[in-house]
Protein backbone atom coordinates (compact mmCIF):
# COMPACT_ATOMS: atom_id res chain seq x y z
CA UNK A 1 0.00 0.00 0.00
CA UNK A 2 2.80 2.56 0.65
CA UNK A 3 3.48 2.16 -3.05
CA UNK A 4 0.26 3.60 -3.81
CA UNK A 5 -0.10 6.37 -1.73
CA UNK A 6 3.23 7.34 -2.71
CA UNK A 7 1.82 7.36 -6.44
CA UNK A 8 -1.06 8.97 -5.49
CA UNK A 9 0.91 11.80 -3.97
CA UNK A 10 3.11 11.98 -7.09
CA UNK A 11 0.59 12.47 -9.03
CA UNK A 12 -1.02 14.95 -6.74
CA UNK A 13 2.71 16.88 -6.89
CA UNK A 14 2.52 16.43 -10.92
CA UNK A 15 -1.01 17.89 -11.42
CA UNK A 16 -0.34 21.09 -9.05
CA UNK A 17 2.71 21.69 -11.30
CA UNK A 18 1.56 21.06 -14.98
CA UNK A 19 -1.94 22.11 -13.68
CA UNK A 20 -5.14 20.40 -14.50
CA UNK A 21 -7.38 23.50 -14.85
CA UNK A 22 -9.70 23.07 -18.15
CA UNK A 23 -10.68 24.67 -21.17
CA UNK A 24 -13.91 27.20 -21.26
CA UNK A 25 -17.13 25.43 -21.53
CA UNK A 26 -18.79 27.93 -23.05
CA UNK A 27 -19.11 27.24 -27.36
CA UNK A 28 -17.84 30.59 -28.83
CA UNK A 29 -18.26 31.14 -31.85
CA UNK A 30 -15.78 33.16 -34.94
CA UNK A 31 -17.83 36.25 -36.68
CA UNK A 32 -16.06 38.15 -39.09
CA UNK A 33 -17.22 40.65 -41.78
CA UNK A 34 -17.25 44.54 -43.09
CA UNK A 35 -17.81 47.27 -41.21
CA UNK A 36 -18.70 50.86 -43.39
CA UNK A 37 -19.93 54.40 -41.75
CA UNK A 38 -22.48 55.75 -44.95
CA UNK A 39 -21.33 52.50 -47.05
CA UNK A 40 -17.80 54.06 -46.71
CA UNK A 41 -14.95 50.85 -45.03
CA UNK A 42 -14.47 52.11 -41.31
CA UNK A 43 -10.67 53.07 -41.88
CA UNK A 44 -9.72 51.85 -37.86
CA UNK A 45 -12.17 50.92 -34.80
CA UNK A 46 -13.84 48.12 -32.49
CA UNK A 47 -16.53 46.35 -32.61
CA UNK A 48 -17.63 44.96 -28.95
CA UNK A 49 -20.03 42.09 -28.27
CA UNK A 50 -21.94 42.60 -25.05
CA UNK A 51 -24.70 39.38 -24.07
CA UNK A 52 -27.44 41.50 -23.63
CA UNK A 53 -29.08 40.09 -20.14
CA UNK A 54 -32.21 41.85 -20.44
CA UNK A 55 -32.90 39.50 -23.25
CA UNK A 56 -31.89 36.74 -21.03
CA UNK A 57 -28.48 35.73 -22.63
CA UNK A 58 -25.41 35.27 -20.62
CA UNK A 59 -21.80 34.87 -20.96
CA UNK A 60 -18.27 36.48 -22.17
CA UNK A 61 -18.05 39.23 -24.18
CA UNK A 62 -15.98 39.91 -26.98
CA UNK A 63 -14.20 42.41 -29.24
CA UNK A 64 -13.01 42.37 -32.95
CA UNK A 65 -11.00 45.30 -34.03
CA UNK A 66 -12.11 47.04 -37.24
CA UNK A 67 -9.18 47.39 -39.57
CA UNK A 68 -9.73 49.04 -43.07
CA UNK A 69 -13.63 48.03 -43.10
CA UNK A 70 -13.02 44.36 -41.70
CA UNK A 71 -13.32 43.05 -38.86
CA UNK A 72 -12.68 39.39 -37.36
CA UNK A 73 -13.47 38.13 -33.32
CA UNK A 74 -10.03 37.21 -32.05
CA UNK A 75 -9.48 33.18 -32.36
CA UNK A 76 -10.87 31.07 -29.63
CA UNK A 77 -12.69 34.44 -28.25
CA UNK A 78 -15.49 34.65 -30.36
CA UNK A 79 -19.04 35.28 -29.37
CA UNK A 80 -21.43 33.30 -27.15
CA UNK A 81 -24.46 33.47 -29.86
CA UNK A 82 -28.06 34.54 -28.81
CA UNK A 83 -29.16 38.83 -28.47
CA UNK A 84 -26.11 40.97 -27.95
CA UNK A 85 -26.12 44.09 -27.30
CA UNK A 86 -23.30 45.46 -30.73
CA UNK A 87 -21.38 48.65 -30.04
CA UNK A 88 -19.07 49.92 -32.95
CA UNK A 89 -16.28 53.02 -32.64
CA UNK A 90 -15.16 54.47 -35.92
CA UNK A 91 -11.94 56.39 -36.66
CA UNK A 92 -10.33 58.20 -39.33
CA UNK A 93 -7.00 56.23 -39.13
CA UNK A 94 -5.25 59.49 -39.55
CA UNK A 95 -2.94 59.93 -36.07
CA UNK A 96 -4.11 62.96 -34.65
CA UNK A 97 -1.93 64.18 -31.09
CA UNK A 98 -2.14 60.85 -29.11
CA UNK A 99 -5.14 59.71 -30.99
CA UNK A 100 -3.36 56.79 -32.95
CA UNK A 101 -6.41 55.70 -34.74
CA UNK A 102 -7.51 59.39 -35.78
CA UNK A 103 -10.34 61.42 -34.90
CA UNK A 104 -13.83 59.74 -33.91
CA UNK A 105 -16.17 59.46 -37.02
CA UNK A 106 -19.45 58.91 -34.94
CA UNK A 107 -19.95 59.02 -31.37
CA UNK A 108 -20.44 55.39 -30.66
CA UNK A 109 -23.13 53.52 -32.60
CA UNK A 110 -25.19 51.17 -30.42
CA UNK A 111 -27.36 48.16 -31.84
CA UNK A 112 -29.11 44.87 -30.96
CA UNK A 113 -29.00 42.11 -32.89
CA UNK A 114 -29.47 38.24 -32.41
CA UNK A 115 -26.93 36.60 -33.95
CA UNK A 116 -26.90 32.71 -34.58
CA UNK A 117 -25.14 29.99 -32.36
CA UNK A 118 -22.87 28.98 -34.90
CA UNK A 119 -19.55 30.43 -36.94
CA UNK A 120 -20.47 33.20 -39.79
CA UNK A 121 -20.57 36.57 -40.89
CA UNK A 122 -22.19 39.55 -40.09
CA UNK A 123 -22.03 43.13 -42.04
CA UNK A 124 -22.47 46.60 -40.02
CA UNK A 125 -23.50 49.78 -41.81
CA UNK A 126 -23.73 52.78 -39.50
CA UNK A 127 -25.71 55.02 -40.54
CA UNK A 128 -24.87 59.09 -40.80
CA UNK A 129 -24.96 60.76 -38.37
CA UNK A 130 -25.09 58.28 -35.57
CA UNK A 131 -24.53 60.69 -33.14
CA UNK A 132 -27.15 59.97 -30.33
CA UNK A 133 -25.84 57.80 -27.98
CA UNK A 134 -28.24 55.73 -26.20
CA UNK A 135 -27.13 54.30 -22.51
CA UNK A 136 -28.73 51.00 -22.34
CA UNK A 137 -29.44 51.81 -18.69
CA UNK A 138 -32.77 53.65 -20.23
CA UNK A 139 -31.16 57.25 -19.50
CA UNK A 140 -31.74 60.15 -22.14
CA UNK A 141 -27.71 60.84 -23.83
CA UNK A 142 -26.33 63.67 -22.23
CA UNK B 1 30.29 -17.25 -1.93
CA UNK B 2 27.77 -13.87 -2.76
CA UNK B 3 29.02 -10.57 -2.50
CA UNK B 4 26.23 -8.03 -2.14
CA UNK B 5 26.72 -5.89 -5.00
CA UNK B 6 24.67 -4.11 -8.19
CA UNK B 7 25.35 -5.34 -11.77
CA UNK B 8 26.11 -3.29 -14.52
CA UNK B 9 22.00 -4.12 -15.92
CA UNK B 10 20.89 -2.75 -12.46
CA UNK B 11 22.60 0.20 -12.72
CA UNK B 12 21.75 0.76 -16.43
CA UNK B 13 18.08 0.39 -15.23
CA UNK B 14 18.25 2.96 -12.58
CA UNK B 15 20.07 5.66 -14.63
CA UNK B 16 17.78 4.73 -17.59
CA UNK B 17 14.66 5.33 -14.86
CA UNK B 18 16.34 8.57 -13.42
CA UNK B 19 16.74 10.20 -17.26
CA UNK B 20 13.06 9.47 -17.69
CA UNK B 21 12.24 11.67 -14.78
CA UNK B 22 14.38 14.23 -15.69
CA UNK B 23 12.75 14.39 -18.99
CA UNK B 24 9.60 14.01 -17.62
CA UNK B 25 10.16 16.82 -14.88
CA UNK B 26 12.21 19.74 -16.94
CA UNK B 27 8.96 20.75 -19.31
CA UNK B 28 7.50 21.59 -16.15
CA UNK B 29 10.25 24.15 -14.68
CA UNK B 30 9.00 26.84 -16.90
CA UNK B 31 5.52 26.30 -15.94
CA UNK B 32 7.24 26.77 -12.17
CA UNK B 33 8.68 29.67 -12.94
CA UNK B 34 5.32 31.13 -14.33
CA UNK B 35 3.79 30.17 -10.97
CA UNK B 36 6.29 32.02 -8.84
CA UNK B 37 5.94 34.97 -11.17
CA UNK B 38 2.18 34.74 -10.49
CA UNK B 39 2.42 34.54 -6.66
CA UNK B 40 4.36 37.07 -6.62
CA UNK B 41 2.30 39.65 -9.04
CA UNK B 42 -0.61 38.16 -6.55
CA UNK B 43 1.47 38.71 -3.13
CA UNK B 44 1.89 42.74 -4.81
CA UNK B 45 -1.57 43.01 -5.22
CA UNK B 46 -2.23 41.96 -1.51
CA UNK B 47 -0.07 44.64 -0.59
CA UNK B 48 -1.28 46.98 -2.00
CA UNK B 49 -4.82 45.93 -0.57
CA UNK B 50 -3.44 46.13 2.74
CA UNK B 51 -1.37 50.05 2.10
CA UNK B 52 -5.10 51.15 1.00
CA UNK B 53 -6.91 49.73 3.87
CA UNK B 54 -3.31 51.34 5.91
CA UNK B 55 -4.93 54.35 4.59
CA UNK B 56 -8.31 53.60 4.90
CA UNK B 57 -7.78 53.73 8.98
CA UNK B 58 -5.87 57.05 8.82
CA UNK B 59 -8.07 58.95 6.98
CA UNK B 60 -11.13 57.05 7.10
CA UNK B 61 -11.77 56.83 3.68
CA UNK B 62 -9.92 55.28 0.64
CA UNK B 63 -7.71 57.72 -1.09
CA UNK B 64 -9.13 59.47 -4.38
CA UNK B 65 -8.85 57.46 -7.83
CA UNK B 66 -7.62 60.29 -8.84
CA UNK B 67 -7.69 64.00 -7.60
CA UNK B 68 -8.41 67.25 -9.49
CA UNK B 69 -9.11 70.98 -9.01
CA UNK B 70 -12.09 70.74 -12.11
CA UNK B 71 -15.67 70.04 -11.18
CA UNK B 72 -17.00 66.99 -12.70
CA UNK B 73 -20.64 68.19 -12.80
CA UNK B 74 -20.88 69.30 -16.91
CA UNK B 75 -21.48 66.74 -19.45
CA UNK B 76 -17.70 67.67 -20.89
CA UNK B 77 -16.03 67.85 -17.85
CA UNK B 78 -13.35 65.66 -18.86
CA UNK B 79 -13.23 66.52 -22.47
CA UNK B 80 -13.11 70.76 -22.23
CA UNK B 81 -10.02 71.41 -23.25
CA UNK B 82 -7.19 72.86 -21.14
CA UNK B 83 -3.15 73.07 -21.84
CA UNK B 84 -0.87 71.37 -19.25
CA UNK B 85 -1.04 69.38 -16.45
CA UNK B 86 -0.86 72.78 -14.22
CA UNK B 87 -3.85 74.72 -16.65
CA UNK B 88 -5.96 71.53 -15.92
CA UNK B 89 -5.44 71.59 -12.14
CA UNK B 90 -3.91 67.21 -12.18
CA UNK B 91 -3.66 66.50 -8.66
CA UNK B 92 -2.45 62.84 -7.43
CA UNK B 93 -3.31 59.84 -7.98
CA UNK B 94 -4.23 56.54 -5.26
CA UNK B 95 -1.02 55.34 -6.58
CA UNK B 96 1.50 58.30 -5.16
CA UNK B 97 -1.39 58.54 -2.14
CA UNK B 98 -0.67 54.90 -0.66
CA UNK B 99 3.19 55.29 -0.84
CA UNK B 100 4.14 56.01 2.94
CA UNK B 101 1.68 52.73 3.29
CA UNK B 102 4.11 50.78 1.64
CA UNK B 103 6.92 51.48 3.05
CA UNK B 104 7.76 54.14 0.37
CA UNK B 105 8.11 57.14 2.40
CA UNK B 106 11.40 58.44 0.81
CA UNK B 107 9.45 58.14 -2.47
CA UNK B 108 6.48 59.83 -1.04
CA UNK B 109 8.77 62.83 -0.33
CA UNK B 110 9.86 63.30 -3.28
CA UNK B 111 6.92 64.49 -4.38
CA UNK B 112 5.76 68.25 -4.18
CA UNK B 113 1.61 68.36 -3.58
CA UNK B 114 1.59 72.21 -3.49
CA UNK B 115 2.70 71.20 -7.57
CA UNK B 116 0.27 69.64 -10.05
CA UNK B 117 0.67 65.88 -11.09
CA UNK B 118 1.96 65.13 -14.87
CA UNK B 119 -0.38 62.43 -16.83
CA UNK B 120 0.63 60.85 -19.85
CA UNK B 121 3.96 61.93 -21.06
CA UNK B 122 2.64 64.43 -23.62
CA UNK B 123 0.39 66.23 -20.80
CA UNK B 124 3.30 67.67 -18.52
CA UNK B 125 3.69 69.22 -15.31
CA UNK B 126 7.02 70.96 -16.21
CA UNK B 127 7.78 71.19 -12.53
CA UNK B 128 9.56 69.09 -10.12
CA UNK B 129 6.93 65.89 -9.85
CA UNK B 130 7.76 64.98 -13.69
CA UNK B 131 10.87 63.01 -12.80
CA UNK B 132 10.26 61.13 -9.76
CA UNK B 133 6.85 60.06 -11.74
CA UNK B 134 9.10 58.49 -14.30
CA UNK B 135 11.76 56.58 -11.89
CA UNK B 136 10.69 52.69 -11.90
CA UNK B 137 8.70 51.45 -9.12
CA UNK B 138 8.40 47.69 -8.80
CA UNK B 139 5.72 47.16 -6.44
CA UNK B 140 3.01 48.30 -9.07
CA UNK B 141 4.65 45.65 -11.53
CA UNK B 142 3.42 42.45 -12.15
CA UNK B 143 6.85 39.93 -13.32
CA UNK B 144 5.15 38.17 -15.37
CA UNK B 145 4.93 41.08 -17.65
CA UNK B 146 8.08 41.32 -19.91
CA UNK B 147 7.60 45.15 -20.09
CA UNK B 148 7.79 44.57 -16.38
CA UNK B 149 11.63 46.45 -15.40
CA UNK B 150 11.77 48.38 -19.24
CA UNK B 151 9.87 51.61 -17.83
CA UNK B 152 7.31 53.20 -15.22
CA UNK B 153 4.51 51.19 -16.11
CA UNK B 154 1.88 50.33 -13.83
CA UNK B 155 0.33 46.64 -13.95
CA UNK B 156 -2.55 47.29 -11.35
CA UNK B 157 -5.57 49.86 -12.05
CA UNK B 158 -7.84 50.88 -9.26
CA UNK B 159 -11.39 49.69 -10.42
CA UNK B 160 -13.45 52.78 -11.03
CA UNK B 161 -16.86 51.21 -11.92
CA UNK B 162 -18.33 49.11 -14.21
CA UNK B 163 -20.90 48.25 -17.20
CA UNK B 164 -21.92 48.89 -20.72
CA UNK B 165 -22.84 52.20 -20.87
CA UNK B 166 -20.89 54.94 -19.42
CA UNK B 167 -22.23 56.58 -16.55
CA UNK B 168 -23.63 59.93 -16.93
CA UNK B 169 -22.60 63.29 -15.53
CA UNK B 170 -21.96 64.58 -13.17
CA UNK B 171 -19.14 61.56 -12.54
CA UNK B 172 -18.99 59.88 -15.65
CA UNK B 173 -17.73 61.16 -18.98
CA UNK B 174 -15.99 59.77 -22.23
CA UNK B 175 -13.66 61.07 -24.53
CA UNK B 176 -12.58 59.41 -28.28
CA UNK B 177 -15.96 58.38 -29.42
CA UNK B 178 -16.73 56.49 -25.96
CA UNK B 179 -13.00 54.65 -25.89
CA UNK B 180 -11.54 56.44 -22.97
CA UNK B 181 -14.14 56.35 -20.06
CA UNK B 182 -14.53 57.86 -16.73
CA UNK B 183 -16.93 55.74 -14.71
CA UNK B 184 -17.73 56.98 -10.74
CA UNK B 185 -20.01 53.70 -10.08
CA UNK B 186 -16.99 51.89 -8.29
CA UNK B 187 -14.56 52.24 -5.20
CA UNK B 188 -11.88 54.40 -6.53
CA UNK B 189 -12.59 57.40 -9.44
CA UNK B 190 -12.07 61.09 -10.10
CA UNK B 191 -12.14 62.78 -6.57
CA UNK B 192 -13.60 59.80 -5.19
CA UNK B 193 -13.66 59.59 -0.83
CA UNK B 194 -15.37 56.06 -0.64
CA UNK B 195 -15.07 54.56 2.89
CA UNK B 196 -16.83 51.12 3.50
CA UNK B 197 -20.31 51.85 4.07
CA UNK B 198 -20.42 53.00 0.60
CA UNK B 199 -19.92 49.64 -0.36
CA UNK B 200 -23.48 48.72 0.42
CA UNK B 201 -22.94 45.42 -2.04
CA UNK B 202 -20.37 44.01 0.76
CA UNK B 203 -16.72 44.90 0.44
CA UNK B 204 -16.03 40.94 -0.26
CA UNK B 205 -18.19 41.32 -3.12
CA UNK B 206 -17.00 44.35 -4.95
CA UNK B 207 -13.58 44.95 -6.91
CA UNK B 208 -10.99 47.45 -5.68
CA UNK B 209 -8.21 46.91 -7.82
CA UNK B 210 -7.31 44.54 -11.30
CA UNK B 211 -4.31 43.86 -13.03
CA UNK B 212 -3.72 45.05 -16.29
CA UNK B 213 -1.36 44.66 -19.00
CA UNK B 214 -2.74 47.46 -21.36
CA UNK B 215 -1.20 50.51 -19.96
CA UNK B 216 0.91 52.29 -22.71
CA UNK B 217 4.17 51.44 -23.14
CA UNK B 218 6.80 53.82 -24.45
CA UNK B 219 7.93 51.67 -27.25
CA UNK B 220 4.23 51.21 -28.75
CA UNK B 221 3.93 54.61 -30.32
CA UNK B 222 6.02 56.05 -32.46
CA UNK B 223 6.18 59.46 -30.64
CA UNK B 224 6.66 57.59 -27.42
CA UNK B 225 3.59 58.62 -25.30
CA UNK B 226 2.93 56.76 -22.29
CA UNK B 227 1.52 56.51 -18.77
CA UNK B 228 3.27 55.68 -15.73
CA UNK B 229 2.41 54.35 -12.09
CA UNK B 230 2.16 57.92 -11.24
CA UNK B 231 0.05 59.39 -13.73
CA UNK B 232 -2.58 61.70 -13.17
CA UNK B 233 -5.64 61.50 -14.97
CA UNK B 234 -6.34 64.08 -18.02
CA UNK B 235 -9.42 66.23 -19.32
CA UNK B 236 -8.93 67.32 -22.61
CA UNK B 237 -10.06 66.80 -25.92
CA UNK B 238 -8.68 62.71 -25.74
CA UNK B 239 -8.88 62.88 -21.80
CA UNK B 240 -8.88 59.96 -19.98
CA UNK B 241 -7.80 58.23 -16.67
CA UNK B 242 -4.15 57.01 -16.33
CA UNK B 243 -4.01 54.80 -13.25
CA UNK B 244 -8.19 53.58 -13.46
CA UNK B 245 -10.04 51.22 -15.54
CA UNK B 246 -13.39 49.99 -15.74
CA UNK B 247 -15.04 46.60 -15.89
CA UNK B 248 -16.50 47.04 -19.36
CA UNK B 249 -15.22 44.59 -22.01
CA UNK B 250 -14.27 41.02 -21.05
CA UNK B 251 -11.00 40.20 -19.09
CA UNK B 252 -7.98 39.64 -21.51
CA UNK B 253 -10.25 40.09 -24.72
CA UNK B 254 -8.38 42.80 -26.14
CA UNK B 255 -4.85 41.46 -28.21
CA UNK B 256 -3.40 44.73 -28.48
CA UNK B 257 0.30 44.91 -26.80
CA UNK B 258 1.34 47.80 -25.41
CA UNK B 259 5.23 47.34 -26.18
CA UNK B 260 3.68 47.46 -29.80
CA UNK B 261 0.59 49.08 -30.82
CA UNK B 262 -1.16 51.77 -29.28
CA UNK B 263 -3.73 51.19 -26.09
CA UNK B 264 -4.73 54.58 -24.78
CA UNK B 265 -7.92 53.40 -26.37
CA UNK B 266 -8.55 50.26 -24.86
CA UNK B 267 -6.69 50.66 -21.50
CA UNK B 268 -9.73 52.33 -19.67
CA UNK B 269 -11.74 50.24 -20.66
CA UNK B 270 -10.77 46.20 -19.29
CA UNK B 271 -8.83 44.37 -16.88
CA UNK B 272 -6.23 41.95 -18.03
CA UNK B 273 -2.75 39.75 -17.38
CA UNK B 274 -0.06 37.73 -19.03
CA UNK B 275 -1.30 34.91 -16.34
CA UNK B 276 -2.95 32.05 -18.75
CA UNK B 277 -6.95 32.26 -18.22
CA UNK B 278 -7.45 35.58 -16.51
CA UNK B 279 -6.26 37.78 -14.05
CA UNK B 280 -6.02 38.60 -10.45
CA UNK B 281 -8.92 41.51 -8.79
CA UNK B 282 -8.26 42.40 -4.78
CA UNK B 283 -11.57 42.58 -3.72
CA UNK B 284 -12.46 45.78 -1.48
CA UNK B 285 -12.03 43.97 1.81
CA UNK B 286 -8.58 43.24 0.97
CA UNK B 287 -8.49 39.45 -0.50
CA UNK B 288 -7.22 38.97 -4.09
CA UNK B 289 -8.53 36.19 -6.49
CA UNK B 290 -7.98 35.43 -10.16
CA UNK B 291 -11.05 36.01 -11.99
CA UNK B 292 -11.70 33.40 -15.43
CA UNK B 293 -11.47 35.48 -18.65
CA UNK B 294 -14.77 33.64 -19.32
CA UNK B 295 -16.89 34.84 -16.60
CA UNK B 296 -20.06 36.06 -17.26
CA UNK B 297 -20.24 39.39 -18.53
CA UNK B 298 -22.84 40.84 -16.81
CA UNK B 299 -21.60 38.70 -13.86
CA UNK B 300 -18.08 40.66 -14.12
CA UNK B 301 -19.31 44.08 -14.69
CA UNK B 302 -21.48 44.17 -11.21
CA UNK B 303 -18.90 42.88 -9.46
CA UNK B 304 -16.99 46.22 -10.21
CA UNK B 305 -19.85 48.56 -8.76
CA UNK B 306 -20.10 48.94 -5.20
CA UNK B 307 -23.93 49.79 -4.78
CA UNK B 308 -25.87 48.85 -7.56
CA UNK B 309 -28.11 46.90 -5.19
CA UNK B 310 -27.53 43.39 -6.89
CA UNK B 311 -27.05 40.08 -6.08
CA UNK B 312 -23.48 38.95 -7.88
CA UNK B 313 -24.87 37.98 -10.98
CA UNK B 314 -27.32 40.84 -11.07
CA UNK B 315 -31.19 40.14 -11.23
CA UNK B 316 -32.24 37.61 -13.33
Amino acid sequence: MKVGVKYRLGLLMLCATLGCGGESLVPRYSLEGKASYNGKPIPRGMVVFSPDSSKGNNGPGAIAIIKDGQYSTEAGKGIVGGFHEVRISGYDGVPAGDLADGKPLFNGYVTTIDFPKKSGTHDFDVPLNSNSRTPSNGLAPP
Amino acid sequence: MSRRAFTLIELLVVIAIIAILIALLLPAVQQAREAARRTQCKNNLKQLGLALHNYMDTHRVFPPGSSGTRSPTTTNWCSASSGNATAMGLGAPWTVMILPFLDETPRYNTFDFNLKFMSSTNVLCGCANDTPSRVINTKFQCPSDPASGTAAINNYFGVQGGGTAVPAAPGGCSTSADARVFYNNGGLFYNSSTSPRDFTDGMSNVFLIGETKYAQHPSGRPDGFHITWASSAKYDGSGTPCTLAAARLQINSSTLDPLKTNTFDVQTQLFGSRHTGGCHFLLADGSVQFVSENINLATYQTMAIRDDGLPTGGAL
